[in-house]
């Protein structure tokens, strides 16, 4: 049965528990009923950390029975967990278009593939995303759920679609590879450029370098047209209302000012719908008077040791509460719209039922 | 152990760390502190945004290093400046160069190509390393994965230029930055479990590349819960309360632990630091290093 996929990306610095929320909105979603799939881009292998299921690979893996095992609970939807490495997606990609497994070995051995594939900043994320774009055309989900690599390579991921449309272009394209030029003006203007954009790559990069990066261009050249054409379609993709952008944050792991400078960026890249998590809140959030209770218990405690712990915990909560608070206040309209803040369970979450109970508050918060 | 014994060690540092471990406020730090003995450089490349100028409340960004006390200095390397400096080296022109960076083909692909900006950063930083007389300089590094990335330059670099201008680049950059007993690793961490299991799995995978060392792992944010006898009454009564106070006294025996772990799996020197319930606790971190 084809589905209206939603895709909800999940944007955040590391540390604050990007993969944790993935996973819980991910069962919270499935237990209403819904087919769900939580990808992980994150090299880390958090996401089998977090739900204990080693089995999890670079396909689907359903996690319903582990679930049921662990926490004897039903799922009513399905949820499937798998992870993307970028050299597999890569592959992947190749197959997709080069039906020949000779001139997909060629590509495999070029220097310029190792080095795409193993050694890159930004390309990883272009990756990963075409492998979601695929699982999104498969239309087997609801709802995806993208836990991505840490906050600066977010932009990575919207910006690697234009990035590598930028790179597929045919004027770049036609320095490198040998193209029938027509014997237009136009077509000498661009030889004109050619041969001097041509000295300049030579010289930053190498001549070396450069015939290597023709002859993969070559090589590949019979899917140009394809690729580009799904770099645009995913572009597009990006600004349409099947995604949803999260912003997830955690006054316990840094300040939230680095979620303004992501809610910033997605505003100039005219994504407007982002909702705000703010993860593990400090204890005292939402409940001053508490707070002033503590104090006031910690100013009597006739306990010598017992009241400078208290203090000094106080002293932390209460230095968590004003960040969270004044970043709050900072972040203004970037997250006044739509928040959800989610407490810290005070206990590490290694249980489905804890992870289930996280994801349905989360649920609870946000609108699709 | 002081922490001057790690800073005599060697000219450049690499500070790095899980996001949100406080790298910045210790690139700071261990600059401030080093400052006081040697002429000291504090660098950053993040794009477009320096938390190094946030914390150091500098108005300008510039690549060129800026002086912003007595024997402290800041740069923040951008790449467009950097691929400039990298340029000029080639071409004599600045007509040329100019006409170069306005190319728009030019900067789609090396927007794409990927590590071209890092390494146009290295190749900018070799040139603060070369022409500027700093004893010490400290790197604010991008999280984990992308430091290994960029410690791994010569390594990706050599496997893809076989000849050619980025060759010599590499070379250089081996004796400059990378050479033995020239550079080093300082690991920034948290005691939180997952922070130090990555810390551990990193320091492994540094130490693997055969140029780089980790030299000291500082564990930021400790917890001081003391061991206590006996209860207090009015915490008893208030559940709440009671939980969180249980809370601390837990995390602080599961950082004891984190921390032996830590302890025994690394070969570096561990330095813990205090948390500091501060809004910017820079300062509390230098004293607090200065007097250990």
């Amino acid at each position: 049965m084809k589905r209206e996929t939603k895709i909800l990306f999940m944007f955040g610095p590391g540390g604050v528990g990007k993969t944790t929320v993935s996973a819980s909105l991910g069962l919270a979603f499935a237990d209403e009923g819904l087919d769900v799939l939580v990808v992980t881009v994150d090299p880390a292998k958090r996401l089998k950390d977090i739900l204990g299921i080693e089995e999890i690979g670079f396909s689907p893996v359903c996690v319903n029975d582990f679930f049921k095992r662990e926490s004897g609970h039903n799922l009513l939807g399905r949820m499937d967990a798998m992870m993307i490495d970028s050299k597999d997606a890569f592959l992947n990609l190749l197959k997709r278009y080069i039906k020949n497994e000779g001139t997909i070995n060629q590509v495999v051995k070029n220097r310029i593939f190792k080095y795409l594939s193993e050694s890159m900043i930004g390309a990883q994320e272009y990756l990963a995303a075409e492998k979601i774009y695929d699982m999104f055309l498969d239309a087997r989900y609801d709802i995806i759920v993208v836990d991505t690599a840490p906050s600066k390579n977010a932009f990575e991921f919207i910006d690697g679609a234009k990035k590598m449309s930028g790179f597929l272009d045919k004027k770049i394209i036609r320095f490198f590879i040998d193209v029938e030029d027509e014997e237009s003006i136009k077509g000498m203007f661009f030889k004109r450029t050619g041969d001097f954009l041509y000295k300049i790559l030579g010289i930053i990069f190498g001549a070396e370098f450069i015939a290597d990066m023709k002859g993969f261009l070559t090589s590949i050249s019979s899917m140009y047209n394809d690729l580009l054409q799904r770099a645009y379609e995913l572009d597009a993709l990006y600004l349409s209302d099947r995604i949803r952008y999260f912003i997830i944050g955690s006054p316990q792991k840094l300040s939230l000012g680095e979620l303004t400078h992501l809610g910033r960026g997605l505003k100039e890249r005219g994504i407007g719908r982002t909702a705000t998590i703010i993860n593990k809140a400090p204890f005292f959030y939402g409940r001053r008077e508490m707070m002033n209770t503590a104090n006031k218990i910690m100013t009597n405690c006739k306990n010598s040791d017992i009241k400078v712990n208290l203090e000094f915990i106080l002293a932390v909560e209460e230095n968590m509460l004003e960040s969270i608070e004044r970043d709050i206040e900072q972040m203004g309209e970037l997250v006044s719209q739509n928040r959800v803040v989610l407490p810290d369970l005070y206990n590490d979450i290694h249980s489905f039922e804890q992870l289930l109970k996280l994801g349905k508050i989360c649920r609870g918060g946000i609108r699709l | 152990m002081n922490l001057f014994e790690v800073i005599g060690t060697r000219r450049i540092f690499f500070i790095t760390g899980k996001g949100g471990t406080g790298k910045s406020t210790y690139t700071i730090a261990l600059g401030r502190l080093s400052s006081s003995r040697y002429k000291t450089l504090v660098v950053d490349f993040d794009n477009k945004r320096s938390t190094l100028r946030e914390l150091l409340r500098v108005n300008n960004l510039s690549s060129e290093p800026q002086r912003v006390d007595d024997n402290l200095y800041f740069s923040h390397i951008e790449p467009d400046e950097a691929l400039r400096y990298y340029l000029r080296d080639y071409i004599k022109s600045d007509f040329l160069i100019n006409v170069s960076m306005n190319l728009k083909p030019l900067k789609s692909f090396y927007n794409a190509l990927p590590s071209a900006k890092e390494m146009l950063i290295c190749y900018f930083l070799m040139h603060i390393v070369r022409d500027f007389d700093f004893e010490r300089i400290f790197i604010d590094m991008p999280a984990s994965g992308h430091a290994e990335l960029f410690l791994k330059i010569p390594l990706a670099a050599k496997g893809i230029f076989n000849r050619g201008p980025i060759i010599d680049i590499v070379h250089n950059m081996n004796s400059l930055l990378y050479g033995r007993g020239i550079s080093g690793v300082i690991q920034i961490t948290l005691p939180d479990e997952v922070v130090v299991s990555e810390t551990i799995e990193f320091y492994e995978r540094f130490n693997s590349i055969d140029y780089v060392e980790v030299l000291s792992i500082i564990i930021n944010k400790r917890f001081r819960i003391t061991k206590t006898q006996g209860v207090c009454e009015d915490i008893e009564r208030e559940e709440e309360i009671k939980r969180l106070y249980n809370y601390y006294v837990r995390k602080s025996q599961e950082e004891e632990r984190l921390i032996s772990e830590l302890k025994e799996r690394t070969r570096s020197r561990i330095y813990e630091i205090p948390f500091f319930p501060v809004k910017t606790p820079v300062d509390s971190i230098v004293s607090f290093m200065r007097d250990l």
